[in-house]
């Protein structure tokens, strides 16, 4: 499938549950997941079976402009599985930001299957997520 | 024979048209034009028991599918009478409305013999600031309004054959007792108000289609109708909330769409007109990405220029008072659906949704 947003997500923006500057934006890399429009929280990804075998700090310098959000590249430190990964990017905190809030809270935007690399299997070592330069960033409305 | 309802006077000439009207007042009574409506004046200390005035049609007219009608700005005073009366030529028949010392407005008609569709509701002065007797058909119709516009059958005969070839029409007030000043005023008869000016339009959706870090992605940008890049932003900044904060429209002339603009004030700063605004928008709903709210109204004034739609957060994304101009963020402009741009009238604008998939606004 094509990466995609998860539509509570797309609701959250119009209802102010997101804040992608203030919050914790993290990316985890899991496995074993069957992407489903209507997750809302982390804790509706690893209900369905997702396996997480590893979580970005929260993304620095992220920006939001013209409708385009972007952030720094980022790091995990992953365990070895043979099995193939994908990407689920989540609001860790609250969206003023603060500690991780529980994985039944942590709301979750993207679903990244799709780009050079991914699917990754990974080694013992780490996972540099380059966020793609285009125009569009990592998310674009409009 | 002219209709009844050519006789129209509003009463602005200063001066008592007497082409049209008689005037006949017993002692004591006098009346002028001051203000623009007809006037029957007593005095303080006015002690005519039994006094009349009455202010006549000079000529007849013929009823059958006609009417008479009249704005009652006051019927003047409990101490005395005041009727609306539309009088055959012969054999006493008459049918009229008659605001007495009672609580009740008296509406019915005498055939020269008997009295038939008497009915006498409580006298509401803005409920029935109008009168109108109309003939349809057979029937004859007491009827009230409050505008003009907007009339409430109030008693009716279905069959009733006129007795009489011709109808003068009669403002008749009486004085029962000794009276203290008053003064009863009518204006407008058969003169009535155009209707008030509606319009409805229906704003094309917003879709903005959405990316996601993907590097061949393209966007697009919906054709006319679009959202502000800096509401795109606030939506990812936690700066709106469509559920809590007041969504309102405003009604806007002499702008350009620019995609810097934040606030509402950056709209007036570049030149826009506001005509009216809607108040905040009910029952809204975000599902499925996409955002809808119950159709709204604009009261407007009359301007010839075209019109369009600016959608904006007015208060706080959390809700209460409406907050200035300069913190009030732009959401979406809207040039372009059925009746857009609008030329309004004065009166009103509806705005009715569209009740398309994506509604007002979506996402992806």
């Amino acid at each position: 499938m094509a990466n995609a947003s998860f539509t509570p997500f797309k609701d959250g923006l119009m209802t102010g549950q997101y804040n992608l500057t203030t919050a914790s934006v993290k990316v985890a890399l899991i496995k074993s997941y069957t992407f489903n429009a209507a997750h809302t929280f982390m804790s509706d990804v690893t209900g369905a079976g997702a396996v997480v075998n590893a979580v970005s700090a929260k993304l620095t310098n992220p920006t939001v402009t013209g409708g385009v959000f972007d952030a720094d590249d980022a790091t995990l430190t992953t365990t070895s599985d043979a099995a193939n990964h994908t990407l689920i990017a989540y609001q860790a905190s609250a969206p003023a930001g603060g500690a991780d809030v529980a994985a039944s809270a942590q709301r979750v935007m993207w679903y990244f299957d799709t780009g050079t690399g991914l699917p990754v299997t990974p080694g013992a070592g780490t996972v540099t997520v380059a966020w793609p330069s285009g125009a569009a960033k990592i998310y674009k409305i409009g | 024979m002219a209709l009844l309802e050519t006789l129209t006077d509003d009463f602005s000439a200063g001066t008592l048209d007497t082409g049209k009207w008689t005037v006949t007042p017993s002692a004591g009574i006098t009346y002028n034009l001051t203000g623009g409506t007809f006037n029957i004046n007593t005095a303080a200390g006015f002690a005519a028991a039994n006094a009349t005035f009455t202010l006549a049609s000079k000529n007849a007219y013929t009823l059958a599918e006609s009417y008479a009608a009249v704005q009652v700005t006051t019927p003047g005073s409990l101490q005395q009478d005041f009727e609306m009366r539309i009088a055959g030529s012969s054999g006493g028949e008459r049918f009229y409305f008659l605001k007495s010392g009672g609580p009740g407005l008296v509406m019915q008609g005498y055939d020269g013999s008997n009295y038939f569709a008497q009915v006498s509701p409580t006298y509401d002065p803005v409920a029935m600031a109008w009168w109108r007797l109309r003939r349809t058909g057979t029937g004859l119709y007491w009827e009230t309004s409050p505008d003009g516009n907007t009339w409430t059958a109030r008693t009716s005969i279905a069959n009733y054959t006129l007795k009489a070839t011709t109808y003068s029409l009669n403002f008749y007030t009486y004085w029962s007792i000794t009276s203290s000043a008053t003064t009863a005023k009518i204006d407008n008869v058969n003169v009535t108000p155009p209707p008030p000016y509606t319009a409805t339009v229906t704003p094309t959706g917003i879709n903005d289609v959405q990316a996601i870090g993907d590097p061949t992605a393209t966007t697009t940008v919906a054709a006319v109708n679009r959202s502000y890049p800096t509401f795109r932003d606030g939506l990812m900044t936690g700066d709106y909330g469509l559920l809590t904060g007041n969504i309102k429209l405003a009604l806007v002339s002499g702008y350009t769409f620019d995609v810097s603009h934040r606030h509402l004030s950056d709209v007036l700063t570049a030149g826009a007109t506001v005509n009216g605004t809607s108040p905040a928008l009910t029952g809204p709903t975000v599902t499925n990405a996409s955002f809808d709210a119950d159709d709204t109204a604009i009261t407007t004034a009359a301007n010839p220029s075209p019109h369009t739609l600016v959608a904006y957060q007015a208060s706080s994304p959390s809700g209460g008072p409406d907050l200035p101009a300069d913190e009030q963020r732009l959401m979406w402009y809207f040039p372009a659906g059925v009746g857009l741009p609008v030329t309004p009238g004065a009166g009103t604008v509806t705005v009715a949704w569209p009740n398309t998939a994506g509604k007002i606004y979506k996402i992806g």
